[in-house]
């Protein structure tokens, strides 16, 4: 049975260069950064020199790049860093329904400590509301959090629109985006008025348990781990070179191919909407086409139960992910399936495509899908 | 002196004439659970058994912890073992017993003596005062309680001398193994696990049936059960578990039935498939989880209504917990936090939104004569069951 992977919004394929790079960069490259003969010399050179490659691709300088473990360690570092490091100035923060949860959960310990958080709803469509949001901006306010892409819906934020009216509003408002599911994928946001963003490697391709945080020179932050004086001291922990220098691969890689990958993907959602519609297969989109990314399709099927399309596809050999896990108890609807207020929350499916998904994988899946749907549909709750 | 383990049995000593098989049944118990930890031997004297190790550095807590777990104990504990002696060396024997088995030696205490030997020459009363004189004079900070002491100090008399204070509660029960066999209905949720410990503590071998149907229920709600078997398998031994593929059944019914009788139907033939399994297997009783009134399957009228299905007698030993009651042991055997793991089922379709509460066996037999080929289906179903063998963790491990 051949295999069709529709679940790269959850992680990628690590990509064969960058595997063959790790590899041999395990191999030669073993010693810490840190040590201070010359063999850990030799890496801590080559560190800098992928972390300056990947600020040049960011278009930042390489002293406001800083490695983590990955984009919830990047988001929790953002939210929890700057709020507690900025307190004097106010205790208010400010982020959307949508956020990835390593945002909204850092976002609601920090109501523990004292900081009065308000998560913005989003429209239909996902989207927020400028106007709404700059509505509530307080003196107090401290913190800005929206993501660029989100995770689910695949539906973008005008990052660079929102960070600019925050910062006309108040220039010493803090911005942070997650910019995971973005980077790589779509035009990601000039950094101007965005004061920190996060990255993960294995969402192009590149290894887990390697992102990236980006900090504006300037930023008031502290660290949520205590250490060795890497990293500026915010972020300690021996330096992960090989997994850096995959990362540095696969962002060359993904920007070098990001306009043909981006049209890809458009023609292959297109085809496979299409091909579900030839299909007859009865669906709603998610989120607006014109406002996603072209990487993730969400839709919302009637009289489907999410999981259970999900199970009879994976006899398929086809993958994909849900935005309801399914369980006869509450919470079983995703936040942010909750949050747009879709039509068909409980058969709501997420197909998330990668670099090397193929027209031929989709056009399958929409095949084997209207195949599943018309077999399920028969059984039906009375 | 040697560092034994004593157990002290209750309700299986009472037993007439079989009381030697109970007995030999519990012995075989301690024998097994420990063979997993390391070399012992386990012996009877006089209604009480007796552990010995032959491995250096024992770790007496996890030895009485493995023996908690067999049924039909009472108590267990650490005890000091002696060879027989005369009165001089007994007196010996207790004062090294309290100087290395208590830390402070400032508590109120009284002993007991038992002799199962009667050649000493005082009774019991008097070697225990006289005990008593020679431990006060030892150590001067000690007293004499004898209504409410802090600790109790037991010397018994026997083939050898046996010193103890500290006895841990067993679980009672009856050991596995002594009442026959059943097959239990397993499912993923807080009751069935604890009706397995519930049944299986009346000395009762257990196998199982987990009735599994992808798509509508995953993989991870299959490898649930399996861990709630192994969990439980803990107290109950080993056991084979049935998982029957059950999504061509429940479809078939779904297609042919009225869809309010849909769970009582389900029920039915999850029963008929159980008892099948248990004929198979040389069980001679069903066991399920369910308690009287707890969801519309399980009203007296219903519960009659899937009795009715079989022969063998189901034994529901929850038919009158809360639930409240139920997780309360469920915490206790540790099967609680894998129960409430989010890979619920999505067998949502298969139940009605208003299901029948009170069915009537005669309608609903009328209802599945619509189900035809379903004997066949049934006997694909048990041919093509997984048969998965369960060991304790604390086996894999070994």
């Amino acid at each position: 049975m051949q295999e069709i992977y529709l679940d790269n919004a959850a992680t990628m394929p690590i990509l064969k260069e960058v595997l063959a790079e790790i590899t041999e960069t395990y191999q030669a490259d073993y010693a810490n950064p840190s040590s201070l003969h010359s063999k850990g010399y030799e890496v801590e050179k080559k560190m800098t020199k992928s972390r300056e490659h990947l600020a040049k691709i960011l278009g930042v300088s390489a002293s406001e790049i800083f490695f983590t473990s990955g984009g919830t360690e990047s988001n929790n570092l953002a939210i929890l860093g700057i709020a507690r490091a900025n307190r004097q100035k106010g205790n208010h923060l400010l982020t959307t329904a949508i956020e990835h949860p390593s945002v909204l959960e850092a976002v609601r310990h920090l109501e523990k400590e004292g900081f009065v958080i308000e998560i913005l709803p989003v429209d239909p469509a996902g989207r927020v509301d400028i106007e709404e949001l700059l509505s509530k901006i307080r003196p107090e306010t401290i913190l800005v959090s929206v993501m660029a892409v989100n995770n689910e819906t695949g539906v973008m934020q005008d990052i660079e629109a929102i960070a600019q009216r925050v910062k006309a509003v108040r220039c010493d408002i803090i911005f942070h985006s997650d910019c995971v599911q973005a980077f790589g994928k779509v035009r990601m946001p000039m950094l101007k008025n965005v004061d920190s963003i996060s990255l993960g490697a294995h969402k192009i391709g590149g290894p887990k348990g390697i992102g990236l945080f980006y900090l504006k020179k300037g930023i008031k932050i502290e660290a949520l781990l205590f250490g060795g004086k890497h990293q500026s001291g915010l972020r300690p922990g021996t330096e992960n070179y090989p997994a850096v220098r995959a990362f540095e691969l696969a962002a060359e890689l993904a920007i070098a191919g990001q306009q043909q990958h981006f049209i890809k993907a458009e023609q292959i959602r297109q085809l496979f909407l299409n091909e579900l519609s030839v299909q007859g297969v009865d669906y709603r989109l998610n989120a607006p086409l014109e406002l996603s990314s072209p990487f993730i399709i969400n839709i919302g099927l009637p009289d489907i139960r999410a999981e259970v399309l999900l199970h009879a596809l994976e006899t398929e050999g086809i993958y994909i992910s849900t935005g309801s896990a399914c369980q006869s108890k509450k919470n079983r609807i995703s936040h942010v399936i909750e949050a747009i207020r879709a039509e068909y929350p409980e058969g709501s499916i997420r197909l998330s495509l990668g670099y090397q998904t193929s027209e031929a994988e989709v056009r399958q899946t929409a095949v084997l899908m209207a195949e599943k749907i018309k077999q399920l549909r028969r059984f039906v709750r009375k | 002196m040697r560092t034994a383990f004593l157990v002290k049995y209750g309700e299986i000593a009472i037993k007439g004439k079989n009381r030697n098989m109970f007995i030999n049944q519990l012995r075989d118990r301690i024998q097994w659970k420990l063979n997993k930890i390391g070399d012992f031997t386990v012996s009877k004297d006089q209604g009480r058994l007796f552990v010995e190790c032959q491995s250096e550095n024992i770790d007496s807590e996890q030895i009485i912890g493995a023996i908690q777990k067999v049924f039909g104990i009472l108590y267990v504990g650490e005890v000091k073992v002696y060879d027989k002696g005369d009165y001089a060396e007994l007196a010996g024997h207790i004062k090294e017993y309290v100087r290395h088995n208590f830390e402070r030696k400032d508590f109120t205490f009284k002993i007991e003596v038992k002799r199962a030997d009667k050649s000493f020459p005082y009774n019991s009363m008097e070697i225990a005062s006289k005990l008593g004189a020679e431990l006060l004079a030892e150590f001067p900070e000690l007293k004499v309680d004898v209504h409410q002491p802090q600790e109790k100090i037991y010397v018994e008399l026997r083939a050898n001398t046996y010193i103890y204070s500290k006895m841990s509660e067993g679980l009672g029960g009856l050991p596995i193994g002594c009442s026959g066999k059943a097959t239990l209905m397993l499912s993923g949720g807080i009751d069935s696990p604890v009706a397995a410990y519930m049944i299986a503590k009346r000395g009762v071998e257990l196998n199982a049936v987990y009735f599994h149907s992808p798509p509508y229920t995953s993989e991870r709600a299959k490898d649930k059960v399996v861990e709630l078997a192994r969990i439980f398998s803990d107290y109950t031994g080993r056991l084979k578990l049935y998982v029957v593929p059950f999504t061509d059944i429940q479809l078939d019914i779904y297609e042919k039935c009225p869809h309010e009788e849909l769970t009582i139907i389900m029920r039915r033939i999850m029963m008929i498939i159980t008892e099948k399994i248990a004929e198979q297997t040389g069980s001679i009783a069903i066991v399920t989880g369910e308690s009287i009134g707890q969801v519309a399957s399980q009203t007296i009228q219903s519960l009659n209504a899937t009795n009715a299905a079989v022969k063998l007698p189901v034994f529901r030993p929850l038919v009158a917990f809360d639930k409240s009651d139920i997780i309360k042991i469920a915490e206790k055997i540790g099967t609680f936090e894998t129960s409430i793991l989010p890979y619920e089922d999505c067998c949502t379709i298969f139940v009605a939104k208003h299901p029948v509460t009170k069915p009537i066996l005669e309608k609903i037999e009328q209802s599945e004569k619509n189900l035809d080929g379903m004997e066949e289906k049934i006997a694909k179903a048990i041919a093509e069951a997984e048969v998965i063998s369960i060991y304790p963790k604390s086996e894999a491990e070994k």
